[in-house]
């Protein structure tokens, strides 16, 4: 009996936790169904890690998630996308925090999370409906446990450093490339002792060069975060309550970049009547979660707010400081004879994050995630049970801009602070009715229906929420299982005649290994398990999508009169599609979990096959629609994918080990996209000017590809351009790139542009290694993504000349022989360098040592009853990062304006290295 | 304890039965504003007209060079392409050829834009109660019937045949090009005609609040620019004094009420204007520009110079004639003035033309009192030397106070202008004078922008700096109004006036006389182009007007490459006969379109503006 406990929740599926995470209790666990695909990471395996997030943890531990960090500046928060892109919207999935759906993870801190559990097939996101699209995220939090009162202190303090730095040259380097470009593009030299001052030539002659990124490095930033918690009860009254504090400094300006966040969590749960043969029959409830926290945020991501890029592709001719030791500003480089550019070139840009809300943003946010439950369990079995939700996101962002004067052209005469708010509530209740029994000791019946009412305001605009769902469930002799749900979803984003969307789902396990017959190799096969599970879900993400036809004004509509007035003008600013229903998700999951020698080992596969219809594309129509949206049903995308998850362990004796093993394989397609070029045009000049689309969404193809030309080679020398039988320009030089003729027009031009790579991984995985001898531990854990690709680009090529290179810019053609990459220097606007090519694209796979930690519990030293646990340990994150990609990080979320899309970079935050030393207290 | 249960029952069960009613419980309170409620007041309908003139100003500031200003100059013989190595855009638009396939769409979209709100309007207007406010109506129904029939000037200018939008609810036989020739121009003149029978006779300068809302008058001049381009390009008609009898097809809607209009009804609507005596020409040209502002005349930099002495060329000017916007009687633009995108210093509302039309220059220190900018539009040098050899060719010499007027001679008149700065392209030493910002300095402080001074729309402390440059942009003068009715009549006396003004010998009437005097005039002010062609006629070939003009006066001349001096050679004759001087459809118009709308055959891969140079 023991090792069928220990197998079923061992076992990678139950619905149950599905129910319970609704606020509805799983019964006496007298069955367990055990139909779908779901993975739960617990709390202690995402504590382990002493991350900052709780989402950050989950990192390589739940196959078949893809978890990516937003940026690496602290607090900015990560996306999840599970088992592959399906919608062109956020493919974010839901997040149902202690049952109250549409929560934050991020708000909580790590060491509050007992559980958290990821739906991923359609048989349980169907329960979520039109929004389980994109899978779900159950979270529960700690909950008091009878017995005495526990308290727990849990803190670390680490020291961060830069772990990779984008490799740009040197002043003396620079020097010689920029004489090199001009020479090549006119014929004559620079002459750089006219053009810098003589102090500051000298010094570049000698070697001084400015790294601007160092410069704003601050080596050994702090990284903490204390907890205390504190649970108990007696009787049937529990209490849980949790307070902690997180701070993190930026390793590039921490005084732009930082965050500091307070938790407090408190939660009962009180049996008010109880019979007198023990049923609870009244039960009443809350839980709390309060999240206040602050944010400096230095500017990244876009080309023209970006401070990386800045440092980046600053000139490293400019010194940090004049002679008298006070920042090198227009004024100081007027007095020195600076005479090397004046705009760009001389940007300083330190000064510039010192004066503008680039580096000048700071946020405060307050959450509040609460919720009250009552139940009534008048007869043994049969509950009835209403919850009561709010969650309240409000907050404030200053941006401040002083005055300045950093060059000609980029200057402030009047400072001022900009504030924004915003103010996001959601109100829900739930009402469930449900009854578990078992009939002749075989037979287990369970049945739930239930309906739920939400009501929202999402960046001042309301949305309403209204399902029933219900549930059937049934095992025999814990053999076979069948589960049948239903959920019927109405929305008021949509028009009446397609509010309501239905969502069905059937599953069905097999517990081979509970069969008679498998009795003689009990022993050592513990578990055979079949599922299969189809289910429909939906996805409504839409917080731009406003169904009507909505006015909307401008105070400065136009300017009549005397100027120094507006007049206010009104305009249509939304339109209404009446046909617009939610996006559909149907998927097909196939599943087995086999464990041997006494669970000490385990295997559990998945396939699956989702196909997302009726996805909904934006749809500009320049005529009919001028400068307005609309959103239309009409793109398709097909996932289909293989998980695998293998543990090994040793439980028993002093020394005790294991390993997890997981891995994912998805194939994405796009199968449909409804616009008359069957294209999803990404945004423009992403890159620099010029530069055209470089990222789209094609039919046939993956969602979010790169897209530009593909280049052969470089042209060695005069011969060889003669002879050569392709196509060429016909005045090209030796040291030019041959182009491929893509489209066999014979003439070079933007038709020949073709797909050079994909922005989402084909392969994700994670390993997770442990021992422990005694009171010592150890684990080590990693994970990795292959097969996608990142466009790079510093600096905006095509209009500033005089950016800093990146190093390997040292290996350009130079000569007959000297490279067959890299063509000859030029004019970042000219064809070999202005076009979108595949130099660009450099392969973003990688495997990350995201974890090693050693640890210590004095427990095992000290003989006291009071203290039950007191660990020690030191951790390094983010030790290693195998990579061919040259930039910072690979792990990078920019999308350049599509949330279909990632792995631009425009410059990105460096990834920490973090060392840091912990502690784990319990009385 | 039962009772107390029974109790909880019934609250479950009536509160899951207070929001089963599914549907209702659904509703959200809709936006404040729909078009379930709105318009609803006379104050709504005249937001909506607001609304109309704000994709006017969109459609001029905010599609960077993709206007129809912009395009007008460079792709016409006034103007190069310009800018830097990385501006292949408007490098491109001067060869008629691209380099990004949907550069236009911004403007077609601001133009739709326009064109939905305005039909929003017409559809909308009586939703509203005009209980004693007929004037008002008539006036928003006419100004919407006018921009309407603005934004589709533009656009037959630019692409012909577009597809033609008349009602807010569109159908889809709207969506394919409608024949400029055969029904978009009857159209505007059209609604013209009703906006000229809707709007109030009044000046378009007006008096604070109503500047800027177009009148009568600015109808009736824009039918005569129209009107003129139809007998011109599509009836090939170069030369309208012989034109007696022709007429356009009205079609009927409210203010328009059929029958024709022919010349001479055209004549009669200039007429209408000269003899409202509500319009006039300003005694200086130069007044029209902000160059000749009263801070620039007045500054004395530390008693360096002396009042009208910081700038040569307007030292000679009156105090009093000075660039004044607000016009000389306290109206809020001058009187020569009929038509004009109005800007002003919010943020958003600014002339953002400076912009692109400042000098590529590293900074603004050695170019007093010019700006910098993006160095667009690059005066052609064909141009300043048709107007040199025009000076010298009558028997007796003058000089035009328009030359100078329009454009800056930047060797001569700013001491640091350097050739090559910034990868600059296609210089040759001149550049627009109409549109830029200017620098001046208001008591011993240099401001970037002497717009900033008290006496125009600054306090004079704070620099509205380069970009907040609130000055309107011209699109129709009084000296317009002059110049047509002479093309149309043949009488030289109206012609004669505007000579007069600029101190230009008066002539007879002539075609020769009519191309000459427009081009002097109306130099960078986005008229050149719909002349050109109008006098050319469609589907000229390359000895037409506007072929022969844009090869002799712009191939063969000497420019600078990124500091290099070239001979500028290019066929502009041969690929304004392909092109018949139209663009082709933005990609994206093409793509949504759905087949409707295709790509034009001499818009191929060949038109490429290839970066390999």
């Amino acid at each position: 009996m023991k090792k069928l406990k220990l197998s079923l929740t061992l076992a990678s599926c139950c619905l149950a936790t599905t129910l319970s995470a609704q606020g509805i209790p799983a019964g006496d666990s007298t069955f367990t169904l055990t139909t779908i695909a779901e993975v739960t990471v617990k709390g202690e395996d995402i504590t382990r890690l002493s991350t900052v997030s709780a989402t950050g943890a989950l990192q390589g531990q739940v196959p078949g998630a893809t978890i990516i960090q937003n940026s690496a500046q602290p607090g900015m928060g990560y996306n999840i996308n599970i088992r592959g892109i399906g919608t062109f919207g956020d493919s974010n999935p839901l997040y149902v925090i202690d049952g109250i759906a549409g929560g934050s993870l991020e708000a909580l801190n790590p060491a509050d999370i007992e559980s958290v559990e990821i739906l991923k097939d359609g048989a349980s996101t169907a329960l979520w409906g039109i929004r389980g699209g994109n899978g779900v995220v159950l979270v529960t939090t700690k909950r008091g446990g009878g017995g005495r009162t526990k308290v727990s202190y849990d803190g670390f303090y680490g020291w961060q450093n830069v772990s990779k730095m984008p490799s740009m040259t040197t002043a003396q380097d620079y020097m010689i490339l920029i004489n090199e470009r001009g020479f090549n593009e006119s014929g004559a030299l620079i002459n750089w002792e006219n053009l810098l001052p003589e102090n500051l030539y000298n010094a570049i002659r000698n070697g001084q060069s400015t790294n601007w990124l160092n410069e704003v490095y601050k080596k050994g930033a702090p990284t903490t975060n204390h907890t205390v918690n504190v649970s108990g009860g007696q009787k049937g009254h529990t209490y849980s309550v949790g307070l902690s504090y997180t701070g993190q400094d930026g390793i590039i300006r921490p005084e732009s970049s930082s965050f500091r966040r307070f938790n407090l969590r408190v939660n009962t749960d009180n049996v008010a009547i109880r019979s007198k043969r023990g049923l609870d029959i009244l039960t009443i409830g809350e839980t709390l979660n309060l999240n206040y926290n602050k944010r400096h945020t230095l500017a990244e991501g876009d080309r023209n707010w970006n401070s990386i890029r800045n440092y980046l592709s600053a000139c490293p001719l400019l010194p940090v400081y004049g002679e008298d030791g006070s920042f090198f500003d227009a004024a100081a480089r007027e007095a020195s004879g600076w005479n090397f550019g004046t705009d760009e070139t001389a940007m300083h840009p330190i000064l510039i994050d010192n004066n503008t809300a680039m580096g000048l943003n700071s946020s405060t946010n307050l959450n509040i995630q609460g919720s009250f439950y009552i139940q009534l369990q008048p007869i043994k079995g049969l509950k009835l049970k209403s919850t009561a939700g709010y969650l309240l996101s409000t907050g404030e962002t200053t941006t401040e801009e002083k005055v300045y004067r950093v060059n000609e052209k980029y200057f402030n005469d009047e400072a001022s602070t900009t504030k924004t708010t915003f103010n996001n509530r959601n109100r829900s209740w739930e009402n469930t009715l449900s009854y578990d029994c078992t009939i002749a000791s075989k037979h287990n019946l369970g049945a739930l229906v239930g309906m739920s009412a939400e009501k929202w305001t999402l960046h001042e605009t309301p949305g309403i929420l209204l399902a029933y769902f219900a549930n059937l469930h049934y095992n025999y002799d814990n053999r076979y299982t069948i589960s049948a749900t239903y959920r019927t979803d109405g929305s008021s984003y949509l028009k009446k005649d397609h509010r309501w969307m239905s969502f069905p789902s059937v599953s069905a396990s097999w517990t081979i290994s509970n069969e008679r017959w498998m009795k003689p190799v009990k022993d050592w096969f513990s578990l055979l398990k079949l599922r299969a599970s189809w289910g429909v879900s939906g996805n409504l993400n839409t917080a731009n999508i406003l169904n009507y036809n909505a006015f909307a004004f401008n105070a400065a509509g136009y300017t009549f009169g005397n100027k120094a007035s507006d007049s206010t003008s009104a305009f249509i600013n939304s339109i209404e599609n009446g046909d617009l229903t939610g996006e559909t998700s149907k998927q097909f999951n196939v599943g087995i979990d086999v464990r041997f020698f006494d669970s000490r080992l385990g295997l559990s596969i998945d396939g699956y096959h989702r196909t997302s219809s009726d996805c909904i594309i934006p749809v500009s129509d320049p005529t009919a629609l001028g400068t307005l949206t609309t959103y239309l049903n009409s793109g398709e995308i097909r996932n289909a994918g293989i998980e695998y998850a293998i543990d090994w362990g040793k439980y028993t004796g002093d020394f005790q080990y294991g390993i997890k093993l997981n891995g994912a394989w998805n194939r994405n397609e796009v199968v449909r996209i409804g616009t008359a070029d069957r294209i999803l045009h990404g945004a423009k000049d992403v890159l620099s000017d010029n530069t055209g689309e470089i990222y789209r969404s094609m039919v046939g193809q993956p969602v979010g590809v790169f897209y530009g030309y593909k280049t052969l080679g470089v042209f060695q020398n005069h011969d060889e351009i003669v002879n050569y039988p392709g196509v060429k320009f016909d005045d090209t030089i030796p040291g030019e790139l041959i182009y491929a003729d893509i489209n066999g027009d014979g003439i070079l031009n933007e038709e020949d542009r073709t797909v050079l790579g994909k922005s989402h991984p084909d392969v994700t995985t994670g390993i997770n290694l442990w021992f422990a001898y005694k009171g010592l531990d150890l684990s080590i854990s990693g994970y990795g993504a292959f097969g996608q690709q990142i466009v790079a680009s510093y600096s905006a090529f095509t209009e500033n000349q005089t950016a800093n290179f990146t190093s390997d810019m040292l290996d350009r053609w130079c000569g007959e022989g000297t490279s067959n990459t890299l063509p000859r220097l030029g004019y970042g606007f000219n064809r070999n360098w202005g076009r979108v090519s595949d130099l660009l694209v450099q392969d973003g796979s990688y495997f990350r040592l995201s974890n090693i930690t050693l640890g210590y519990d004095f427990k095992h030293l000290i003989r006291n009853d009071v203290i039950s646990r007191c660990r020690l340990y030191v951790a390094a994150r983010n030790l290693a990062t195998l990579t061919k990609y040259r930039g910072a990080d690979p792990e990078l979320n920019y999308s350049a304006g599509e949330s279909w899309m990632q792995g631009i970079d425009l410059g990105s935050y460096p990834t920490a290295k973090t060392f840091l030393v912990g502690i784990n207290l319990s009385f | 304890m039962k009772k107390t249960l029974k109790y909880i029952s019934a609250i479950f069960l009536a509160s899951a039965a207070a929001v089963s009613c599914g549907d209702r419980f659904l509703e959200t309170e809709g936006p404040a504003y729909s078009d379930a409620n709105f318009p609803a007041t006379v104050e709504d309908v005249c937001q909506m007209v607001t609304g109309v003139y704000s994709s006017l100003y969109s459609a001029y500031n905010d599609c960077g060079a993709a206007t129809w200003f912009v395009y007008s100059n460079i792709v016409s013989d006034e103007e190069l392409g310009g800018g830097g190595g990385n501006d292949l855009d408007v490098q491109a638009m001067d060869r008629m050829l691209y380099n990004d396939r949907d550069f236009f769409a911004p403007f077609w979209r601001y133009c739709y834009e326009g064109i939905n709100r305005a039909n929003r309007v017409i559809d909308y207007i009586d939703n509203v109660t005009w209980d004693n406010n007929e004037d008002l109506r008539s006036q928003c129904l006419g100004e919407a019937r006018f921009l309407h029939a603005y934004f589709y000037f533009m656009l037959t200018q630019m692409f012909g045949d577009v597809p033609l939008l008349t009602a807010s609810y569109i159908t889809e036989e709207m969506l394919p090009p409608a024949s400029a020739e055969e029904v978009i121009y009857p159209y505007i003149i059209s609604e013209l005609e009703a906006a000229r029978n809707l709007l109030p006779p009044t000046s378009y300068s007006g008096a604070d609040p109503n500047c800027g809302h177009v009148t009568k008058y600015t109808a009736e001049a824009l039918m005569a620019r129209v009107a003129m381009f139809y007998w011109g390009f599509y009836k090939h008609i170069t030369e309208l004094v012989t034109a007696g009898g022709q007429q356009i097809q009205l079609v009927e809607f409210e203010g328009c009420y059929g029958g024709v209009r022919s010349t001479d009804d055209i004549v009669a609507a200039l007429k209408d204007i000269v003899a409202s005596g509500k319009f006039g020409l300003l005694e200086d040209f130069r007044s029209l520009w902000p160059y000749s502002n009263r801070a620039l005349w007045d500054c004395t930099k530390e008693n360096e110079w002396t009042p009208g002495k910081s700038y040569m060329y307007i030292a000679d000017m009156d105090r009093e004639n000075c660039f004044h916007e607000n016009g000389d009687d306290d109206a809020c633009t001058s009187r020569e003035v009929l038509f004009s995108v109005r800007c002003n210093t919010t943020p958003g509302r600014t002339n953002n033309l400076t912009c692109l039309y400042g000098l590529r220059q590293p900074g603004a220190d050695g170019i007093f009192p010019a700006n910098t900018g993006q160095g667009y539009g690059t005066v052609n040098p064909g141009l300043w030397d048709m107007w040199t050899q025009a000076e010298n060719n009558q028997s007796m010499s003058y000089t035009d106070i328009r030359k100078l007027g329009s454009i800056f001679d930047l060797r001569d008149e700013l001491a640091g202008y350097t050739f090559g700065y910034d990868n600059a392209m296609e210089e040759a030493g001149y550049a627009q004078k109409k549109i830029q910002t200017i620098q001046s300095y208001i008591g011993d402080k240099l401001f970037l922008n002497a717009m900033s001074s008290g006496y125009y729309y600054g306090d004079g402390t704070t620099d509205l700096g380069l970009r907040n440059n609130p000055t309107d942009i011209i699109l129709l003068r009084y000296s317009d109004v002059l110049l047509m009715i002479t093309e149309l009549t043949g009488d030289p006396s109206y012609m004669n006036q505007v000579q007069r003004r600029s101190g230009v010998p008066e002539t007879a009437y002539s075609l020769k006389a009519m191309q000459d005097e427009r081009l002097w005039e109306f130099a960078c002010e986005g008229i050149r182009w719909t002349d050109m062609r109008r006098w050319s006629g469609n589907e000229g070939e390359a000895n037409c007007y506007c072929a022969k003009s844009l090869q002799n006066n712009q191939s063969g001349k000497y420019i600078y490459n990124m500091g290099q001096k070239e001979v500028h050679k290019y066929n502009y004759a041969e690929r304004y006969v392909q092109t018949d001087g139209f663009l082709d459809y933005p990609e994206s118009v093409v793509t949504a379109s759905d087949g409707r709308i295709q790509h034009k055959e001499s818009w191929g891969a060949s038109a490429y503006f290839d970066r390999c140079r």
